[in-house]
């Protein structure tokens, strides 16, 4: 029990440790292609650091929602990360809290706070980019629903656990409802995590902003808490994508409690994620963010790439789930 | 495997036709078509292999050289000629296509497990896809509205209908498949001219402008 309850808190905190080391890599990664230097790997935490030991400044007309939601952005990717395998390829004690459906909601709930709080202002610039966000994620939501549906059809199931070993078992790995599921969830969270086909991360143009411009009257510390928690949320995202949906290879086994084994776990986790990175590095360095109104034909590609995943899985599905 | 890869490139030629509807510009309709006779050279090979019936790489070269090689250097060359126009034009939006399209692939796929032969080695999802491509072609047909996109979409007919040959009966037999292809590069010969000519005498490629007939 000791044992699963340590490697419950290992998994938490390599979310919380490494979530600022991957946008940092993926910026000094995207500098060195554009012949910079770029910024050390580390920046990130060296922001967060700076960020922490500075007090917070309140707009005069806000409510009790602005001090809430640094809060709730910066817990609920940590509540996701019990749900998921991050470390462990068996349920740990606060697994069975929910399936992927409850992770879902409890990212959308982080979202939504965050959205909420950006419109409590009344600032102009926090009031479009939570609409925005809004649009992207509604334009995202068939394509979730669509792939939450392919998954099922597929694993059978909607545990995580269960699903990945279902998914990376020999006869559905290379499978092509399988490879089209995963190309969906890519997209999606490409969109969801405003990189580059939607969202420019390192833009500092109010106007063209999403993402960023819900977080524009956070200051000091809740401002690092609302960056540190959009970085895990990219995290947990990769992690549902690598660990869940594709390879999750790597993981500790079921029923051991050697930590050597957890670091292991890290270790392939993280290369997994570098690989998923590099290929978001080639993605910003050769397109250009698309406008705002065809954002609808992105996501719908996606919805397209989710609804072959369940028609196909629907034909070698229906009787490889039962097998 | 084999099973696998087929349904993998199965779908990567489904892809290829949604790239197809979903294309703005004359060079994404051409290379899609390009992106999509690789793939169905790939899976000629692939059968080849599995089935071990030596017609099928020879089909696979040709098809390399006609479909990937020949007929996109034509299409481009009739292209280039044709001023850089504000995209193809469609009788529905992009969205809507892409959405018919899909409802297209799902009717090919509840369809056509009651025509599928049994006991071949690649029974119903490649024949579904098939069924799909030949839809998904006539719907380019009807709806865009620029020559050569119909062209293409004509051409994505031909090469679902190929496919769905090659999943049913292993290939048709190598003088047919001769006679088809080298029909192929006639067609996309003669209708590019014939783009050329409609274009001199009408500054337009839309179809929907040629109206009147003449005698």
């Amino acid at each position: 029990m000791a044992a699963s309850l340590a490697q419950q808190l290992a998994q938490v905190l390599f979310v919380l440790a490494m979530a600022p080391l991957f946008p940092g890599l993926i910026d000094r990664a995207k500098h060195v292609v554009q012949s910079k230097r770029g910024p050390s790997i580390f920046q990130r935490y060296r922001d967060l650091w700076k960020l922490l030991g500075k007090g917070s400044i309140v707009p005069e007309q806000s409510s009790w929602l602005f001090r809430l939601a640094p809060y709730l952005s910066f817990v609920t990717p940590l509540m996701v990360a019990m749900l998921i395998p991050v470390l462990t390829s068996y349920p740990l004690p606060y697994a069975f809290m929910g399936d992927m459906l409850a992770g879902g909601f409890i990212l959308a709930l982080g979202s939504f706070f965050t959205s909420v709080a950006a419109m409590d202002t009344a600032s102009a610039f926090g009031g479009m980019g939570s609409s925005r966000a809004r649009v992207v994620s509604q334009l995202a939501e068939p394509s979730v629903i669509m792939l939450l549906l392919g998954v099922t059809l597929l694993a059978g199931s909607t545990i995580p656990f269960e699903v990945n070993v279902r998914l990376a078992s020999a006869d559905l790995l290379v499978s092509a409802p399988h490879i089209l599921l995963v190309a969906t969830l890519l997209m999606v969270i490409l969109a969801e995590a405003g990189r580059i086909p939607v969202d420019n991360p390192s833009s500092s143009f109010e106007l063209s902003m999403i993402d960023h411009s819900r977080t524009l009257e956070y200051s000091g510390r809740w401002l690092a808490l609302m960056e540190w928690g959009g970085q895990m949320r990219f995290l947990v995202l990769l992690t549902i994508l690598l660990n869940v949906l594709t390879v999750p290879w790597g993981l500790v086994p079921d029923g051991d409690a050697d930590p050597v084994t957890l670091v292991i776990a890290g270790l392939a986790l993280s290369l997994k994620v570098l690989v998923v990175c590099g290929v978001i590095v080639v993605v910003e360095s050769t397109v250009a963010k698309w406008r705002f109104f065809r954002i609808p034909e992105y996501l719908g590609a996606s919805f397209l790439l989710a609804a072959l995943a369940t028609v196909t899985a629907y034909l070698i599905g229906a009787g490889g789930a039962a097998s | 495997m084999t099973e696998q890869i087929l349904q993998l490139l199965g779908a990567l030629l489904l892809l290829t036709a949604f790239r197809t509807v979903a294309a703005r510009r004359l060079d994404d309709v051409i290379s899609s078509f390009a992106q999509q006779s690789v793939v169905l050279a790939a899976i000629a090979l692939v059968v080849g292999l599995a089935t071990s019936t030596t017609d099928l790489y020879v089909v696979a070269v040709l098809t390399i050289a006609v479909k990937v090689v020949a007929v996109p250097a034509i299409l481009r060359r009739v292209a280039a000629d044709l001023p850089a126009e504000d995209g193809i034009r469609s009788v529905v939006g992009i969205p809507l296509s892409i959405v018919i399209s899909v409802g297209l692939t799902v009717l090919a796929f509840l369809a056509s497990p009651s025509i599928a032969v049994s006991g071949t080695l690649l029974n119903e999802p490649p024949l579904s896809i098939s069924v799909a491509m030949v839809l998904i072609g006539l719907f380019v047909v009807s709806s865009k509205r620029h020559a050569v996109a119909q062209l293409v979409g004509l051409l994505t007919i031909e090469n679902g209908l190929f496919s769905g040959a090659i999943a049913i009966a292993y290939g048709l037999p190598l003088i047919v498949e001769f006679g088809i292809l080298f029909d192929i590069l006639i067609a996309v010969a003669v209708v590019g001219l014939l783009v050329s000519l409609i274009h001199r005498e009408l500054a337009t490629t839309d179809t929907t402008e040629l109206r009147r007939l003449r005698g």
